[in-house]
């Protein structure tokens, strides 16, 4: 490869052979991502005042705390909402987001995430580079997945207390009789902090592997396309076609 | 009940033949005994006298020892089946039941027999609805309340520390009227006075909204009658017609008061609305003075430290380079 002016020489060129822009994060995905990221912070924040009103005593909004749990209660339903587009998307999306990449049923997932934590742990120098997720990543969506849902439902059950919902009575009622209300709202407030931390590792974790991998990961969350070595393509399509038949 | 039925209960009650009531006494502090006996609407006198007949509870009973125990006996033999029973205090089961034992036999041995034989039994308190402070954690005798006790029986739970005597009224005139027992919810406590949540009913509830709090006793806002929200009022957790029937005659409650809810009708509410003035319970195995907050803060702060952590060591380290092509390298 020739050098030029333009190459900083403790970065040389990375050639990485014949690619092709690959669309793997269909827009539902990312809408559902992004919709993700903007109503945890909303609810993380007005669900810290609803626990710990820490504005006190001000006269010049009468309605306030009234607010913050309206704000609360209607980013919970969105949530609500992005959370049953993602199961559908389970089964409707494409290749990447399904839920057989999340489910690890095959030795081959676990070995992978295996090597996923050797690369975390650096003694692999090479990070486990997928189309999609790679299994360590799509088993902690699915953790996290789970979280969502444990927050869904503990909130259903504190909002159909002080509503009475016709519709949430008969799904939700009868959790207050095993788990106390006190107890569950516990786990609503603890879990936020569990959606905190994922966060940061999950922003920590996706700008190691892009800086790494160089395929366009950060990008592709915006965009929908990565950066995908031909021949990868070619037999990620053998391995579909296998799984299949 | 609407006024409109005020005609037909005061008929009802007026012809209805007085029913024996007897009130039995386990393991309890008689708090529910004080409040029935200071109750006005109505007073006990008219209740003794004119509602029921009411014929056996120990401590305003004039009749003592052997007098007493016969006078049990031929109720349950004699009005079987057409008495009620007022049962106050949790029945211990521990160690055969050995904890509460009157005239040689135990409070489980007395229950069956006078709950079993009852036309309908009504626990009062939080005691003799699901234990209560005798059952708290870690309940060294094995306390429960009636209706786990003595299982199958026809009981309304009339919960609370102490019940509320207007309620407890309302449930025998409701029963004088109707001969039977009012709507109940799933724990078996009557809906018109449990099925609201305090919260919703509390007249410091414009000062919650508007997100004036309480923060410390005896501050400025405590002072002019925020809400207690901060101080680990359970109103919002808790079901009951405080607001509405309020206490000792109507004269006040405990929010009025200027004390937070501690959800005294809830549950097993001795353990699971404690900590009294914290919003959440405590986490398990972190001890009473780490609150959830706390430990939230430091599973994210353990989480940047470690990401920092990991990132800077894989800036130290260089960025693994992809292989390189072997004729790739020949050129270089
Ligand atoms: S004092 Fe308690 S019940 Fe009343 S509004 Fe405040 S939190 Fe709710």
């Amino acid at each position: 490869m020739p050098s030029s002016s333009l190459t900083d020489p403790r970065h040389p060129l990375q050639p990485i052979g014949p690619t092709v822009g690959l669309y793997v994060w269909q827009y539902p995905l990312r809408l559902f991502h992004w919709g993700m990221v903007l109503s945890i912070a909303v609810l993380s924040f007005t669900g810290y005042y609803i626990h710990d009103p820490f504005i006190v005593g001000q006269v010049k909004y009468p309605f306030l705390m009234g607010w913050f749990r309206f704000v609360h209660e209607t980013f919970g339903m969105i949530f609500l909402a992005l959370f049953l587009m993602r199961i559908a998307l389970f089964f409707q999306g494409n290749r990447w987001v399904g839920w057989r990449q999340y489910v690890p049923l095959h030795v081959s997932q676990w070995k992978e995430m295996v090597n996923v934590m050797k690369f975390y742990g650096f003694i692999n120098p090479k990070p486990v580079s997928k189309i999609g997720h790679n299994a360590m990543a799509a088993f902690s969506y699915l953790g996290i997945y789970a979280v969502v849902l444990a927050e869904i439902v503990t909130g259903l059950v504190l909002y159909n207390r002080l509503r009475h919902s016709a519709v949430l009575a008969p799904l939700v009622g009868w959790i207050p009789g095993v788990v106390n209300v006190q107890n569950l709202r516990l786990i609503h407030f603890l879990l936020m902090f569990v959606f905190i931390a994922f966060g940061v590792f999950h922003v920590h974790l996706c700008m190691l592997i892009s800086r790494v991998e160089k395929r366009g990961l950060m990008d592709s969350i915006f965009i929908g396309y990565k950066v995908i070595p031909q021949d990868e393509l070619e037999e990620e399509q053998k391995k579909a076609i296998a799984e299949r038949s | 009940m609407p006024e409109r039925y005020l005609a037909q209960t005061v008929a009802a009650v007026g012809k209805a033949r007085k029913p024996v009531l007897v009130w039995l006494q386990f393991q309890d502090c008689t708090g529910c005994s004080e409040s029935i006996l200071r109750s006005s609407h109505p007073d006990v006198a008219d209740v003794v006298l004119d509602l029921l007949s009411w014929e056996y509870h120990e401590v305003i009973m004039a009749g003592a020892g052997g007098y007493a125990n016969a006078l049990l006996d031929r109720i349950v033999k004699n009005e079987k089946g057409k008495y009620l029973v007022v049962v106050e205090g949790a029945i211990p089961t521990a160690e055969g039941g050995i904890h509460c034992m009157i005239n040689g036999h135990t409070a489980l041995e007395i229950a069956e027999r006078v709950c079993r034989n009852a036309a309908a039994t009504i626990a009062v308190g939080a005691c003799a609805f699901d234990g209560g402070l005798v059952r708290a954690k870690p309940n060294p005798t094995g306390a429960l309340g009636v209706q786990e006790a003595v299982p199958g029986l026809k009981v309304i739970n009339m919960a609370g520390c102490p019940h509320n005597p207007v309620n407890t009224a309302a449930v025998l005139v409701h029963y004088l009227t109707f001969n039977d027992l009012p709507a109940l919810d799933q724990y078996n406590r009557p809906l018109f006075a449990y099925g609201r949540i305090i919260h919703d009913q509390c007249e410091r509830r414009a000062h919650y909204d508007a997100g004036r709090f309480v923060t410390e006793w005896g501050d400025e806002g405590h002072r002019k009658g925020w809400c207690l929200y901060k101080m680990g009022c359970k109103g919002p957790a808790a079901t009951f017609n405080c607001p509405v029937v309020q206490w000792n005659d109507h004269t006040s409650w405990p929010i009025r008061a200027g004390h937070g809810c501690i959800g005294c009708a809830s549950p097993r509410f001795w353990d699971t609305m404690s900590p009294f003035y914290d919003r959440l319970p405590s986490v398990p195995g972190f001890g009473v003075e780490v609150t959830a907050g706390e430990i939230g803060m430091a599973l994210v702060g353990a989480t940047v430290a470690g990401v920092t952590a990991h990132g800077l060591i894989t800036m130290i380290k260089p960025a693994p380079k992809p292989p390189v092509e072997p004729e790739e390298r020949k050129e270089a």
